[in-house]
């Protein structure tokens, strides 16, 4: 277990360091979902959201990247309570679970290219794209990141136990999970509005 | 650290609670939008609900799996500063350009 180290905050400086990274972030996918919001309804050519949406289809991945965040939140609980076993399960069903979230990314990406609508076809396909893939862009790197540590838990066994690191990967996967709460909201769902 | 403080009182129970909780609102995302038709829901009906639904996921997540409700002022502030200024400044823009 890494030993907490005094700081003049009373934060730890790495704790402290991935929240001002994740509001930065609220920077960058805030000016990505305005970017949508005010181009969604400009296409003068090509389909656009209502012509290859499938609701049913992002509701599961939805769903997929909640249960994620739920394996992650229990993942870092029994870090902290020592729980080795039950800390690699967890963090092996966020890698899963994460990598299905990319999966269903994938093949709704393969689908809307073959009903037409690529980065290139309108300003609708070039900003959905621009924010969808920067968020699968995110989630991918979450799951290496995810996945470096539960190897390294693997083989250092019951001598590896870095409650703050796993707390910290669980900050910024939580702040994908939300992210996409708002991406499922705004772009998906108000896709009629 | 109110982080450790938290830890003793958070656990499983609590985490399968909200995990409910979060898919119960998921699939009523899903239904309100799927059956917006066949249960007459408006148009400000649908944005509203949706809304709502949405911003309560946010807050139970950062919240609670972020556990910003249980850390120092200080990442409060970093946190909620950056997201109401980037809420400002898109609602800005969205009421600027929307008559563009």
């Amino acid at each position: 277990m890494s030993a907490h180290i005094e700081t003049n905050t009373g934060v730890d400086n790495r704790k402290f360091a991935m929240w001002t990274m994740i509001g930065s972030e609220c920077f960058l996918f805030g000016t990505l979902i305005t970017n949508y919001m005010i181009n969604r309804n400009r296409a003068v050519a090509g389909p656009t959201g209502p012509d290859v949406f499938n609701i049913d289809l992002t509701t599961l991945s939805t769903f997929d990247l909640l249960m994620s965040s739920v394996a992650m939140a229990l993942a870092v609980y029994y870090c902290k309570q020592k729980k080795l076993r039950a800390m690699q399960w967890s963090l092996a069903t966020v890698v899963v679970a994460g990598a299905i979230f990319l999966g269903f990314q994938y093949y709704e990406f393969n689908h809307f290219v073959h009903e037409g609508l690529s980065l290139s076809t309108n300003i609708f396909g070039s900003s959905f794209y621009l924010l969808t893939g920067c968020h699968g862009a995110h989630v991918a790197v979450g799951v290496m990141l995810i996945s470096t540590l539960l190897i390294k838990s693997l083989i250092k066994g019951e001598s590896w136990f870095n409650d703050d690191v796993v707390e910290i990967l669980g900050l910024y996967w939580h702040f994908v999970d939300v992210i996409w709460i708002i991406i499922f909201t705004v772009v998906y769902l108000f896709v009629y509005v | 650290m109110a982080q450790e403080e938290h830890g003793a009182h958070a656990g499983v129970p609590l985490y399968a609670v909200f995990a409910v909780i979060l898919s119960v609102i998921t699939a009523s995302e899903w239904a309100i939008f799927r059956f917006r038709e066949p249960w007459g829901v408006s148009t400000p009906m649908l944005v509203g609900s949706l809304a709502v639904m949405s911003l309560v996921k946010f807050f139970m997540v950062v919240g609670w799996y972020m556990h910003l409700r249980y850390d120092p002022k200080m990442l409060k502030f970093v946190f909620l500063f950056s997201f109401l200024m980037i809420s400002g400044t898109a609602a800005g823009l969205l009421m600027l350009m929307m008559h563009v």
